[in-house]
């Protein structure tokens, strides 16, 4: 999964990752373990501004 | 021992604990990962004038932009119900100076802070804990008796600590919101709501008044993978002419959790606060006073904890007991009307609305929606009831 430049590290997509596999990092990234992903694509839906792909 | 308590994030949550518990004269450290409190705002910024006093709150120009008498609240078919008293009873906040006070409060009573510094881990060691902090490249640990997560929606303190705090994509609402000037708006003095499947599906639009033609319009949704927030706002903005021709001067984007508050808030040494609890409400998606609320009583239990010496989750539940007596019934209130609100359709609410217009409402004491919504007489729930 990748992240758009124009995500806004609001950490929607940290809390509802079922995995635990989304962090947001000290210098303002959201970090996505592709291992860890699952890629149930929950985060896709949760963002309120469309920044995360690559299902 | 550095610290009695290091408080994780500087939202109102963790600064009126901070505040509280450095009142208290307890060693207090408050830590913000971003540079500057208060920055980015992720808010509608609206709250209620009650709910400031009663927390001791100073009514300070510096952060309150704007007073409101009431609300507008709109059903699907664009009729409103309008809630107006005679007096003021809210406040639309200026957040980045209002956050950045209460930790300038909480400073002033003792408490140390630290900002651009970001929590890295806790380790437990001999019954107390070292959180491992990072401020630009330097890498260091503090050691302290207690924890608070104040880190809001995306906080990882339950997350290391086991304490269960995500939220189901279901239970939460995707939101955006533009700062926008120029507006004509038709009472300044009101808070408006949107509801409808088609505006906010599992969620409201809202125009929150900041000065004669300035406001937050927002919206949030349950999202669904469809639309995005962002294109809902997008299009009640343009469906609104007293709104598509103001200003976008500024943007914020967040999730609110909205399923209640969580099971378990507390285990040894570690307390959670606010967004990071699910302390908001699940009605209004309003957090502000909540956190507050619970901070000032985690800090009352986290002075007691360092009395007794007694750290351990078993003693802590004191103040997850007192929270869920404050403000814990009425969050599982608001968390009903929200399920009986998502069930409606577009007509059932639009009927719900003609009632209400048909009943003298009158001046109700209200500080939120929900209030209002659960101060209404029986023969109302009977007829919600009889619609579903």
């Amino acid at each position: 999964m990748e992240v758009e430049e124009y995500c806004c590290y609001c950490g929607t997509c940290s809390n509802v990752c079922p995995e635990k596999a989304i962090e947001l990092s000290d210098n303002e990234k959201v970090e996505i373990d592709n291992n860890a992903c699952i890629k149930c694509g929950i985060c896709v839906k949760a963002c309120p501004v469309g920044a995360i792909y690559g299902l | 021992m550095d610290y009695d308590t290091v408080i994780i994030g500087a939202g109102p949550g963790g600064s009126m604990t901070a505040k509280t518990a450095a009142e208290l004269g307890l060693d207090v450290l408050l830590v913000e990962k971003r540079p500057e409190i208060g920055m980015p705002v992720r808010c509608g910024e609206g709250t209620g004038i009650k709910g400031l006093k009663e927390l001791g709150i100073p009514k300070n120009k510096k952060y309150i932009a704007w007073e409101t008498k009431g609300e507008y609240i709109y059903s699907p078919d664009g009729k409103r119900l309008e809630i107006v008293e005679d007096e003021p009873n809210g406040y639309v906040l200026e957040r980045r100076m209002f956050d950045k006070y209460l930790a300038l409060y909480a400073a002033k009573a003792g408490a140390d802070i630290r900002t651009r510094t970001y929590a890295m881990g806790i380790k437990r060691e001999n019954g107390f804990l070292r959180i491992k902090l990072k401020h630009f490249n330097e890498v260091y640990e503090v050691s302290c008796k207690i924890v608070v997560g104040a880190d809001g929606i995306e906080g990882t303190v339950g997350k290391w600590t086991g304490l269960e705090n995500r939220t189901k994509l279901s239970q939460m609402t995707s939101n955006v919101q533009y700062e926008m000037v120029g507006l004509k708006l038709e009472n300044p003095e009101v808070m408006e709501f949107y509801l409808g499947r088609k505006i906010a599906p599992g969620g409201y639009a809202w125009v929150f008044p900041k000065g004669e033609d300035i406001a937050n319009v927002g919206l949030g949704i349950r999202p669904t993978g469809k639309d995005t927030a962002f294109e809902y706002l997008n299009r009640f903005i343009s469906s609104h002419d007293y709104l598509k021709k103001g200003k976008k001067v500024g943007m914020v984007v967040g999730g609110v959790p909205v399923q209640g508050p969580i099971t378990k808030s507390v285990t040894d040494n570690v307390l959670l606060v606010g967004d990071a609890a699910r302390h908001v409400d699940p009605l209004t998606g309003g957090g502000m006073y909540n956190a507050m609320v619970c901070g000032r009583i985690a800090a009352k239990v986290i002075r007691e904890a360092v009395d007794t010496q007694n750290f351990s989750e078993e003693f802590l539940m004191k103040y997850e007991n007192e929270w869920r007596e404050k403000v814990g019934a009425g969050l599982m209130r608001s968390l009903k009307v929200k399920e009986v609100l998502e069930k409606l359709s577009d007509e059932q609410m639009n009927q719900i609305g003609k009632f209400l217009r048909g009943m003298k409402i009158g001046k109700l004491d209200i500080k939120e929606v929900s209030t209002s919504l659960l101060k209404l007489p029986p023969e109302f729930i009977k007829f919600v009831e009889s619609l579903l």
